[in-house]
């Protein structure tokens, strides 16, 4: 279990978080839903280091797909995981469980959206780490390649037994990809479920709970 | 119609004509002026021209001149680098840059020739007044260039550990080296253009500028014009060699080669 104790974030004179907790199960994925604006992104970024916060909790190795791919320009898809990993079989059998193979030599310009996101995903899986944090990286993809992507991560994350920390506003990729959702409201725990990842995408009986809370 | 006129195709041949139509304007001057002194006569000046490069002291000349841009463009391009590393690096070297950049900027060229030439000679005054002005150029450039890297790729860096090395070469690098090619060649063809200014305020002996002074001198507007022109398609190759450059460092960052 990885526990975040009493995390205070600020920008400026204003309190985004303020003793926050969090306990994170190690091998699950952990759904931060919340409206836009509520410190989702922020509460990643505290996680990963890239912005200054104070709290209880150890200092995780991460990797971050963030909302775009982030790929390097120059690069090509080879190039952009090499710098993360040398082992090139596991490259491989990344890029295969995700469709992109033959795509190795290909530069970022050339792919399209889904694909980098396929890319940015791969190389999160790549690096050794102690915590996957993924910040809406589905949100700009069409729902039949963004399902398609999200299987592609349910396989990789089960087969890696990696700990994930995914944030979304959207309920339906909550309820498809977390075994636990967290509800945040003005930096505070609004809602704390266990979820099953057995039904299908939009079908899960916990959408409406978790619409009237939202509503609430 | 405005499709037709705009078409590619026609890109070469709009440069042509501006080309014929200053070439056209020079002529006209010539024949509404009619006086050699005032206007230099087309004919002997392409004369003129043409007989510079068959002439040994011309090629010294014009060689001297080169140096004296690039070791003025080199020097304030390795000061302006390190300074603008150092203001990225530490805000507080930026802001103390800041009036010293400011300084140069707004140093009247030609006085500061003049006062530098009491302490320097003929020969390195000109380096000296370039180094002035191009040092602000490139310290501004070079810095906002730096400031202009990407920060999305920045934090990726960051928090898939790249090394200091990584980052300078797949973070900055690919970012600030096509702006700064092409401003290589501005910079280099700005630097020419003060050389050649100074030369002549300094009478420098062997350079472009000392002779065009020597031209003036005399009278002899054919070479002062052959000269003019030497200096300026100079300045338009190296504009246009760094141009094509910073085009394949663009095409090579898309991935395009």
């Amino acid at each position: 279990m990885i526990s975040i104790k009493n995390l205070g974030v600020k920008y400026g004179q204003k309190s985004v978080y303020e003793d926050f907790s969090l306990d994170i199960e190690e091998g699950k994925v952990l759904c931060v839903l919340g409206e836009s604006g509520c410190g989702k992104t922020t509460l990643l970024n505290a996680l990963s280091g890239l912005i200054k916060c104070s709290g209880d909790f150890p200092r995780l190795g991460c990797s971050y797909v963030f909302q775009t791919p982030r790929l390097l320009p120059n690069l090509t898809v080879e190039g952009n995981l090499k710098i993360v990993c040398k082992d090139h079989g596991r490259m491989e059998k990344l890029l295969k469980a995700t469709g992109l193979e033959g795509k190795e030599g290909s530069f970022p310009c050339s792919l399209s959206g889904g694909e980098a996101q396929r890319v940015a995903i791969v190389r999160a899986f790549l690096k050794d780490c102690d915590l996957l944090l993924m910040d809406e990286p589905f949100s700009s993809l069409g729902l039949k390649l963004k399902i398609s992507i999200m299987d592609g991560f349910t396989k990789m994350q089960r087969a890696d037994k990696k700990t994930a920390v995914f944030v979304t506003h959207d309920i339906d990729e909550a309820l498809y990809m977390a075994d636990r959702i967290v509800l945040i409201k003005s930096g505070k725990t609004a809602l704390d479920i266990p979820n099953g990842r057995g039904s299908g995408y939009g079908e899960n009986p916990l959408r409406g709970q978790l619409i009237r809370a939202i509503l609430q | 119609m405005k499709d037709f006129l705009c078409g590619k195709k026609f890109n070469f041949l709009y440069s042509v004509l501006a080309v014929a139509l200053m070439w056209a304007a020079w002529l006209i001057a010539g024949a509404v002026v009619k006086n050699e002194y005032l206007v230099a006569p087309f004919a002997p000046s392409a004369r003129e021209f043409f007989a510079l490069f068959a002439n040994a002291f011309f090629w010294k000349a014009l060689g001297r001149t080169v140096l004296r841009t690039l070791a003025a463009f080199v020097i304030s391009f390795a000061a302006a680098l390190l300074c603008a590393c150092l203001s990225s690096l530490f805000a507080p070297f930026a802001h103390f840059m800041r009036p010293i950049a400011a300084l140069f900027r707004s140093l009247p060229t030609m006085a500061v020739l003049l006062l530098i030439l009491v302490w320097l000679t003929p020969t390195s005054a000109p380096v000296a007044v370039a180094l002035l002005v191009l040092f602000p150029m490139i310290y501004s450039q070079l810095y906002e260039g730096i400031l202009g890297v990407d920060g999305d790729l920045l934090q990726m860096a960051k928090v898939y550990d790249f090394t200091a090395a990584q980052k300078l070469a797949y973070v900055y690098l690919p970012h600030i080296m096509p702006p700064t090619v092409v401003n290589v060649g501005v910079n280099l063809s700005f630097g020419l253009k003060i050389i050649i200014s100074a030369e002549v305020m300094a009478s420098t002996y062997t350079a472009i500028g000392g002779m065009m002074s020597e031209a003036q001198n005399y009278i002899n507007l054919p070479r002062l014009a052959a000269l003019t022109l030497v200096a300026v398609l100079f300045g338009i190759v190296i504009e246009a060699a760094f141009s094509a450059l910073s085009r394949t460092a663009f095409k090579r960052q898309r991935g395009e080669i």
